[in-house]
């Protein structure tokens, strides 16, 4: 903002107003934890709180109020006039004075309620109830005290919730009175016969519930004092949940009921007991798991260590060989088989073109040529038989015997038949063939060229 | 007291070593002899916790004032015999 850097301001938003008296308001120590008496006007219940306006009882003036996460089992009634325990808070959004409620009590109890109150106070400015001074609870007691009334319900409560969830403990009760003029006394009583007599790990100091009055005994500042003193840590255990006493404050721990109480101080005892029992199983378990799984290993590891054995390497082997010579023969076979059925095909390729086929073939081509040659020889003779016949007939048309019958002759001479006179000489025998026999002569004479 | 206390230190410890010996036995690759190891010391821290969770046994004992002076009285039996059920 601009304005944070102007030393005096002439104007003030509303905001810086409002937080500004937010602020007087929270470092107002006299405002903390103030008590109001009032009438309580219109409470309504929103959510987890309840607001309401709280009227004086003889002015007319009026605060608002609001209780965060107020108790619904408490019955604030409108017109009630109540005792409120709070702080002024100032409500920078709407710009109004609020009292944030911590406490309300119903005012009909008056006096006692208010001195209670102041005594509340003084304790608390003393310290007593601070966190500083708590001891730890221890987690496994193994002796506890307990200051009560024997005939209450409160010592039942705490024995059952004990013995229910765990047995190993020792239980020492201090009878006391828990009410009235003399309780608060015995009380005292009892918390130092344990710091002093008989020691205990823990002590619960505690009653069942009661009107507010039967609780005061509790609210005793000698009562609240001797626990502080108490060198044994202390479980403050009275009545119910809603009920606030100033033990409560004081003490180590509060239980809100005496059942409670016997819950805490064996809890971690029976917790224990539950988780070691669980150890025990699960360490049972993974040991077992362990050996079974190492087992395993162990198994898998001679199985190996046998897979890689001399003698199971010669078994391996052998049945590698056993096995390569079954494929062998396997493949052998499978080989035969191809070539006899390859044989198969050749065979009957061979059986179609073989030396027999083939000579078949050729006997049928021979005997085919000799039928033709036969037949071309026939034909050829016959032909020549024919053309012989028609020469025959030539021939015999032809004849020169038959030109003799018609008074030719033929001369031969020296078996020659004479055609010239040139080799004829004188002397010479000729034969004259004629058509009824022959005529043997001797020449006498010859002339060339005698021609008629 | 002062030996409880000791004893009580010790019966954390023990407790928080078994929790870490459960944790390391859950791990995988721990061998078998670290495992029986862890085992055993497992099985005597068990024992160990158990025996002082049961070091006392069940004693209900009530303190009275009886004429100024205090009396205890062991009702570890008959506990509702000695704690009255009027208020």
């Amino acid at each position: 903002m601009l304005f944070d850097n102007i030393v005096s301001k002439k104007e003030w938003s509303v905001y810086e107003l409002t937080s500004y008296l937010r602020k007087k308001v929270e470092l107002d120590i006299l405002l903390k934890n103030i008590y109001l008496k009032g009438e309580v006007i219109r409470p309504t219940l929103s959510g987890e709180h309840l607001y309401f306006e709280l009227k004086d009882l003889e002015y007319d003036a009026k605060v608002k109020c609001v209780y965060f996460w107020f108790d619904k089992k408490i019955e604030v009634r409108h017109g009630a006039k109540v005792l409120v325990k709070g702080s002024v808070i100032f409500y920078e959004k709407e710009g109004i004075i609020e009292i944030k409620v911590s406490e309300i009590t119903d005012i009909g109890l008056g006096e006692l309620f208010v001195k209670l109150k102041h005594l509340e106070e003084k304790l608390k400015q003393e310290g007593l109830f601070d966190q500083k001074y708590k001891k730890e609870i221890p987690q496994y007691p193994k002796k506890i005290g307990i200051v009560t009334s024997k005939n209450g319900a409160a010592v039942r409560d705490i024995l059952n919730t004990i013995y229910s969830k765990f047995e190993n403990i020792e239980v020492y009760i201090f009878n006391c009175s828990v009410q009235g003029q003399n309780a608060p006394y015995e009380i005292c009583e009892g918390i130092e016969y344990f710091n002093n007599i008989l020691p205990v790990e823990v002590i619960i100091v505690g009653r069942g519930g009661g009107a507010f009055e039967d609780l005061m005994a509790f609210n005793d500042e000698m009562v609240v004092r001797k626990i502080f003193e108490s060198k044994i840590p202390v479980i403050s255990a009275v009545g119910h949940e809603r009920d606030y006493v100033l033990t409560d404050f004081v003490a180590d721990l509060r239980a809100i009921t005496p059942t409670n109480a016997g819950e805490i101080v064996v809890s971690f005892q029976n917790k224990a007991l539950e988780k070691l029992d669980e150890y025990r199983r699960k360490m049972k378990n993974l040991i077992s798991k362990k050996i079974e799984s190492s087992r395993e290993d162990l198994k898998l590891k001679l199985y190996r260590l046998y897979q890689n054995s001399p003698s199971n390497k010669l078994t391996k082997l052998a049945q590698d060989v056993d096995l390569l010579s079954s494929k062998l023969t396997f493949l052998l076979n499978k080989k035969l088989h191809h070539i006899s059925s390859n044989l198969k095909i050749l065979e009957k390729r061979l059986s179609v073109s073989g030396p027999y086929v083939r000579f078949t073939r050729a006997k049928n081509d021979y005997e085919m040529l000799l039928k033709r040659l036969n037949m071309a020889f026939k034909n050829f003779w016959q032909k020549k038989e024919f053309e012989f016949k028609i020469k025959v007939e030539k021939l015999i048309a032809l004849n020169p015997l038959n030109i003799l019958k018609r008074g030719y002759s033929v001369t031969i001479h020296n078996s020659k038949v004479l055609t010239t006179v040139k080799v004829v000489s004188i002397g010479d025998e000729i034969v004259t063939r004629i058509t009824d026999g022959i005529i043997k002569s001797k020449v006498f004479w010859t002339e060339e060229g005698a021609d008629e | 007291m002062c030996e409880e206390v000791r004893n009580e230190i010790k019966f954390e410890d023990a407790m928080k070593r078994l929790e870490e010996i459960v944790k390391s036995l859950e791990e995988e690759n721990l061998d078998l002899d670290e495992a029986i190891r862890l085992y055993e010391e497992g099985i005597k821290l068990s024992k160990l916790c158990n025996d002082i969770l049961r070091s006392v046994e069940k004693r209900v004992v009530l303190i009275e004032k009886l004429n100024g002076e205090y009396v205890e009285n062991d009702i570890t039996n008959d506990i509702y015999g000695g704690l009255g059920q009027k208020e």
